[in-house]
């Protein structure tokens, strides 16, 4: 069920949210049950196999928590080292299974490892992270709620289940079991629905808009002319942004509805001028999480400048991994890794670039980072890049070139159309530019979405807002999932 | 209340906007004009008896009214513009200008056999002309087309009328143009030299194969036949121009003749069944260029001197 399908808007949303206003009045706990079979029925809607993953996921962790916190301290170890092997093991099955088969088989040069096609059961990667990092904080001591249906809400809380944020038990379950949770509250009513139309918006109007020109750029196209690749490539880096901060912005929005905090996820990533300033604001509870649960336990920066900066780039490696099971991926990482790595090393020397071109140098290495991201194989990713240093020629439709300055048009071969970007339409690829523009003003915009709440400003966006997103569902062909339900 | 103080207000300004304010000259501005200046030719004409050609813009660019007029000795208006407008628009828009003994040449683009109710009313081009150049047609769509017309503006669509509009400006004009069109409404200006620019183009395009399958067009095109012919009008279905790719399409074209013979109207179907080599067309798989047409329009006339109809009045 996705959040901007009619089932989950006229029929799931508004059942949950009466029946758990109802059922508050009964006490918190009654209502905790009732959430938690919701985001269970949630979760089952994709596909009930699943919940054979989820359900086993959840008692497992519950019950090894529960082991850890009743033994000596040796006993203790072992149960969270079983805890951790128990949780990467079956990440390692659903998602990494057939990666390593068929990467080990390719070295070898024979099938000698065979691993059957098993579906990824979704969210997979948030709820085994969120529960490692429960069973660290179990052993360290952290963790005083000790509920198991509370445990079972806070994993499965259907707003961040699918695709994050990634919670933290801390955060979370006291907030549950808060009496006053229950009571409505008609501002934080008001504020979540509009919060999710912003969060609509994102996804329904901008992020799909982007999308329709990054398929066929991507995935069908043999080469690409250097203003394809470009608009391809940004088309790319703003769909994804659009997705992703617009479902955090509907998870957030779903929680406030509820009077549930969650954690903020995006803070105007592009407008960072370094990329440490990058991962500081973009998906920040999954650099929150790698900070915790793996940069600090490697040693941190605790161990010297060389093996800090080693700490760095491991970490930037597993996060790649994490995304998903490829090679592109941990390349993806891998120059993360480097550039953060690169920015340690510049900051020391005590040097500094002006910021405007921090912010520009940092977002175009963001940039032509996602194409490593998004591209189905290191061929693809090629084409992007080969098109965007202009190796695949610099062509223009001869309509556009008529209204240029005749020395810019020197630069470029006349063609009737460019057919791998906008449908091949003149109008589409002017289309694609302004989009383009508009969305580079909007994340350059001193108030991002969470900025807006509780400002009027908020409620002058969903007037602007409301009725592209009707138009957006009332002209879908087909529903788009969010980009990180693969994660 | 703020919030839903909100969603009225916009939901009332994008509406005021699209109704109103946005416009698209270069691209659905120009399907109105087209529109009314074919129907004014067709008027002109009074009551007399006229061919008439509707279609999409495989039939603007692919049949010479002028042509089929000099080889019948009657009036022919080409009433095609745009197959972007949909089925249901296109016949409607005809429909004035038929008048029992009219012949009606109708060589339907084959998606339209095809066409179902959700494309009809999630045609972006169709719900910006009704909702932007053709109120008065807007009024006579039942509410849910009405609705659906309002509230069809998409982000893409303010930019297309802003960019589309600033162009008018400053006198930028569209590739096609009403100056290009012959009074008789056929388009014009598709030369061979200007083809050249697209042959590759065109050599990348995949072949377009007839399908006929039960939904709104076929509904659409059968009552539009049944109407004609108890109209005492003379009805023809025929093929659009396509490129020969050398695929054997006979099933498909079979298909499609059924669709016209079933419902008791004619079917012209040349020997070539409108098929050309890619060198016969001008910037799409479906436009011949300007030679192409006259030969086509030739070939097409030939056959209607002995159709029915032709030689005498109403049936």
């Amino acid at each position: 069920m996705l959040f901007h399908s009619p089932e989950f808007l006229f029929a799931f949303l508004p059942v949950t949210l009466v029946l758990f206003y109802a059922l508050s009045r009964l006490g918190a706990g009654v209502a905790v049950v009732w959430l938690l079979v919701a985001s269970l029925g949630f979760y089952a809607w994709w596909d009930w196999r699943y919940l054979g993953v989820l359900v086993p996921s959840i008692l497992f962790n519950y019950g090894i928590g529960e082991a850890i916190r009743s033994r000596e301290r040796s006993a203790r170890k072992v149960m969270l080292w079983l805890g951790l092997g128990g949780n990467l093991v079956t990440l390692g099955i659903f998602k990494y299974g057939t990666f390593f088969s068929e990467t080990i088989n390719g070295l070898i040069g024979a099938p000698v490892i065979w691993f059957p096609e098993i579906g990824l059961p979704l969210g997979i990667s948030f709820f085994t992270f969120t529960q490692i990092a429960y069973l660290v904080d179990v052993y360290a001591g952290k963790v005083t709620t000790r509920d198991p249906i509370t445990y079972g809400l806070f994993v499965t809380y259907f707003p961040h289940l699918i695709a994050g944020p990634i919670l933290h038990h801390a955060e979370m379950m006291p907030q549950f079991r808060d009496p006053n949770a229950g009571r409505l509250n008609w501002g934080h009513l008001q504020s979540g629905f509009a919060l999710f139309l912003i969060g609509l918006f994102k996804k329904l109007v901008l992020a799909d808009t982007f999308g329709q020109w990054v398929g066929p750029a991507f995935d069908q196209a043999q080469t690409l002319s250097f203003v394809e690749a470009w608009s391809a490539s940004l088309s790319y880096t703003f769909q994804l942004y659009f997705d992703f901060s617009g479902y955090s912005d509907m998870a957030i929005a779903l929680g406030l509805m509820m009077n549930v905090q969650l954690p903020v996820n995006f803070n105007s990533p592009y407008r960072a001028c370094n990329i440490q300033d990058f991962w500081n604001r973009w998906h920040i509870t999954l650099s929150r999480f790698l900070r915790d649960y793996v940069y600090i336990p490697l040693g941190g920066n605790r161990r010297g400048s060389t093996r800090t900066l080693i700490n760095l780039f491991l970490v930037f490696l597993i996060g790649g991994l994490w995304h998903g099971a490829g090679w592109t991926f941990i390349a993806w990482g891998a120059v993360h890794g480097l550039a953060i790595v690169l920015h340690r090393l510049w900051r020391g020397t005590g040097l500094r670039f002006p910021s405007w071109f921090g912010w520009l140098a940092t977002f175009l290495f963001v940039n032509a980072a996602w194409v490593l991201f998004r591209a189905e194989s290191w061929d693809d990713a090629l084409k992007v890049y080969r098109g965007m240093i202009g190796f695949s020629g610099f062509s223009l439709p001869a309509q556009i070139m008529m209204l240029m300055p005749p020395a810019l048009q020197t630069l470029f071969t006349s063609v009737v159309t460019l057919p791998w970007i906008s449908g091949g339409t003149i109008m589409g690829l002017v289309n694609c530019a302004l989009l383009l523009m508009t969305a580079i003003g909007l994340v350059l915009l001193p108030v991002n979405s969470q900025g807006l709440l509780n400002r009027p400003l908020l409620y002058v966006a969903c007037t602007a807002a409301f009725p592209f997103v009707v138009q957006a569902v009332m002209f879908r062909q087909t529903a788009s999932t969010f980009l990180y339900f693969r994660f | 209340m703020k919030l839903l103080s909100a969603i009225i207000l916009g939901v009332f300004a994008y509406i005021g906007l699209h109704y109103s304010v946005l416009r698209q000259p270069l691209t659905i501005g120009y399907i109105k004009g087209a529109y009314d200046f074919k129907t004014q030719y067709a008027k002109s004409l009074g009551e007399a008896r006229k061919i008439v050609i509707l279609g999409g813009s495989s039939s603007l660019f692919g049949v010479r009214c002028q042509v089929i007029a000099e080889e019948t000795h009657l009036p022919c208006v080409n009433m095609a513009v745009t197959a972007g407008i949909g089925i249901d628009l296109m016949l409607t828009k005809t429909e004035g200008v038929i008048h029992p003994g009219d012949i009606v040449i109708l060589p339907l683009e084959y998606d339209f056999y095809s066409t179902k109710a959700e494309d009809l009313l999630a045609n972006a081009t169709a719900n910006t002309y009704l909702a932007t150049y053709d109120h008065s047609l807007l009024a006579q769509q039942e509410w849910r087309r009405i609705g659906t017309a309002l509230l069809s503006l998409s982000i893409e669509d303010v930019y297309s009328s802003l960019v589309e509009m600033s162009l008018q400006t400053i006198g930028v004009q569209r590739r096609f143009r009403i100056s290009q069109l012959t009074a008789q409404g056929d388009m014009t200006g598709n030369t061979l030299e200007l083809a050249a620019d697209y042959s590759s183009y065109i050599a990348s395009v995949p072949g377009i194969v007839p399908k006929v399958e039960d939904g709104a067009g076929l509904t659409l095109i059968n009552s539009f036949i049944a109407r004609q012919l108890q109209r005492q009008v003379h009805i023809y279905g025929t093929d659009p121009t396509t490129v020969d790719d050398g695929t054997n399409l006979a099933p498909g074209f079979l298909a499609v003749e059924q669709v016209w013979l079933q419902s008791g109207a004619k079917f012209l179907a040349l020997p070539n069944r409108g098929r050309y080599p890619q060198n016969w067309f001008y910037d799409t798989a479906y436009h011949l260029n300007e030679t192409g047409q006259i030969n086509h329009s030739k070939a097409l006339a030939e056959h209607l001197k002995t159709a029915e109809g032709i030689n005498n009045g109403p049936p």
